[in-house]
């Protein structure tokens, strides 16, 4: 078997065997229940406040019925944005951030590297056996919510549905793939796995929560009259300063693509095929460029220089 | 006449401005067991690392086995096995699964017939599947030895075998070394700070002193040449006094500097 394959099942089967991996799945599933609950909890209830006041309202005699609110099947995981943009990051940040410097530093990097095994090899194992990791964790997530939203929700998706799902699930490798590749990169530098662990925790911290309150903070309010009750409602917009900050958020885009994939974004229920397809892609390689580059650049530090296996 | 097991000529590493190994020139016949002496920081890790191709040279050329080390340094893996000081196994597989991984790396066949013969031949064929979590230094570096036959090598690198090893864990690795070496013909090079460890079982040494090699011979000569020296211990403890300029070495065959 092919050297790489072999340390990417190795790094495959020690996932699974680390409690703090497998505490974070379980957790990562055990939320999934919840979301499907409470989202279809709440669906049915507005479904329920409208069927009891359009009853209502036919029982006054009234001409005028509202109309029935807007609810799409996916709202109701729309909660898996934030999941993975949380536990999901910090999955792939725990996945990688020990990934070279636990063998550095006990010696196990020079028994592989003592064996015919090129380094490029070594790397590529590593990275493919954690991506592999993030992606069966994803297509659990994916089948799991798929049967709650059947078993609890009592909803049977349509094909489009399932597809923008597993759109979304492509969305969520690729934004893991960026916490991955960073721990990995670190990983390749440093001396200290904690030190590692930190910097990239900062990076996701400022993507998840500084970077959006900067781009949100960036937005002017204009002024909506209400033309029911005349009250003047302030409502953020966006500004090309507030855009280009988002920009800037690997969480950002995620949120963005996800609440369009989820349908949970105004309008989105509406988007044609085409341009949710032609969004979607721009932004996958919008997540896959930091990738790409930290992968590169891991790649050629840890082929020139030598003694990193020796540190 | 056979090829020499290792071979280096002006073997030179440096790390920036250390000169780590200075112009290392030595040949080890195949069925030798070397001892590589020297003080911490002597430079025999680094030509450990060397010779099994994980540092390239700074300038110079060694061989084992008859392939370049640089030039072929794949070939050079697969007829080596090689053992660091602190052997780390993967805590959370078991015996056969770390052994299973480390012979696939090196492209072995039948995987789990050999895995059953370095067991039989650590005499521990029960720890098969049992958690390396669990196990004591000494057990790990047996471990660490039967990963580094699973690819039959002609040349066997141990650092610092049996250090912070209890004695019957060091008398377990001696025997074992002592069993690969005759009844396998396998190469030994090992460095070690055990001088009673080398006097024992090494059939020739060679001394490091901040880089340079000041003695290479067989173990026998050396004890020759140094007729008034009770021990290896002894004869390593004048060598190394010599070095520092306080010894009078000059008239002994051997010495090198």
């Amino acid at each position: 078997m092919n050297a790489a394959m072999t340390i990417a099942r190795k790094e495959f089967q020690a996932a699974f065997r680390s409690r703090i991996f497998l505490t974070i799945t379980i957790l990562f599933l055990g939320l999934s229940i919840l979301s499907v609950y409470i989202g279809s909890t709440t669906k049915r209830a507005e479904m329920r406040v409208y069927n009891e006041t359009v009853t209502t309202l036919q029982a006054q005699g009234a001409a005028v019925l509202p109309t029935a609110p807007e609810i799409h099947t996916l709202t109701i995981l729309d909660n898996l944005i934030e999941y993975v943009s949380i536990v999901g990051a910090i999955l792939a940040v725990i996945l990688g951030y020990n990934t070279l410097i636990e063998e550095k530093e006990s010696g196990g990097l020079k028994l592989i590297l003592s064996r015919p095994v090129y380094r490029d090899q070594l790397l590529l194992g590593k990275l493919l056996g954690n991506s592999a990791v993030i992606a069966l964790l994803l297509g659990v997530v994916f089948v799991f919510n798929l049967v709650l939203l059947v078993l609890v929700g009592g909803i049977l998706p349509t094909v489009g549905e399932v597809t923008r799902l597993l759109a979304f699930m492509g969305m969520a490798f690729s934004y893991m793939l960026i916490f991955l590749s960073l721990a990995m990169f670190l990983s390749i530098h440093m001396r200290d796995s904690a030190t590692v662990f930190l910097i990239t925790l900062v990076f996701w911290t400022v993507s998840t929560f500084v970077i959006p309150q900067m781009a949100d903070t960036l937005m002017v309010n204009s002024s909506v009259i209400n033309g029911i009750s005349g009250a003047v409602n302030q409502l953020p917009q966006e500004t090309a300063l507030s855009r280009a900050v988002s920009y800037l958020s690997p969480t950002w885009y995620l949120r963005d693509i996800g609440s369009q994939l989820l349908q949970s974004a105004p309008g989105s229920g509406g988007l044609s095929a085409g341009t949710l397809a032609a969004h979607s892609l721009t932004t996958l390689l919008a997540l896959l460029v930091p990738s790409a580059a930290l992968i590169g650049a891991g790649f050629a530090s840890f082929l020139r220089n030598e003694t990193l296996v020796l540190e | 006449m056979a090829l020499p097991a290792i071979e280096t000529e002006n073997l030179t590493r440096k790390y920036g401005e250390l000169t780590a190994v200075d112009r290392l020139t030595l040949t080890i016949d195949p069925g030798e067991i070397f001892a590589f002496l020297g003080h911490n920081g002597a430079g025999k890790t680094t030509t450990i690392s060397l010779l099994t191709t994980l540092l390239l040279p700074t300038t110079g050329t060694a061989r084992v086995m008859g392939f370049d080390i640089v030039k072929q340094n794949l070939d050079v893996r697969q007829q080596i096995g090689y053992v660091p000081e602190n052997v780390q196994l993967y805590n959370h597989l078991s015996v056969a699964e770390n052994l299973r991984f480390f012979g696939d790396l090196s492209g072995v066949d039948e995987i789990s017939h050999r895995i059953d013969n370095v067991l039989n031949l650590l005499g521990h064929p029960e720890w098969r599947d049992l958690r390396v979590g669990a196990f004591s230094k000494g057990m790990r570096q047996r471990v660490g030895i039967a990963q580094a036959l699973l690819n039959y090598p002609a040349v066997l690198f141990l650092d610092e075998p049996a250090s912070g090893l209890d004695p019957e864990g060091q008398r377990a690795i001696g025997d074992l070394i002592i069993h690969l070496n005759h009844e396998l013909g396998i190469t030994i090079f090992m460095n070690t700070h055990q001088l009673s460890e080398a006097a024992k079982l090494c059939t020739s040494i060679g001394i490091m002193n901040h880089g340079r090699l000041v003695m290479a011979d067989s173990l026998q000569h050396v004890i020759q040449r140094f007729p008034d020296t009770p021990s290896l211990e002894e004869i390593y403890m004048n060598v190394e006094r010599h070095e520092n300029g306080n010894g009078k070495l000059s008239h002994v065959e051997g010495v090198l500097v």
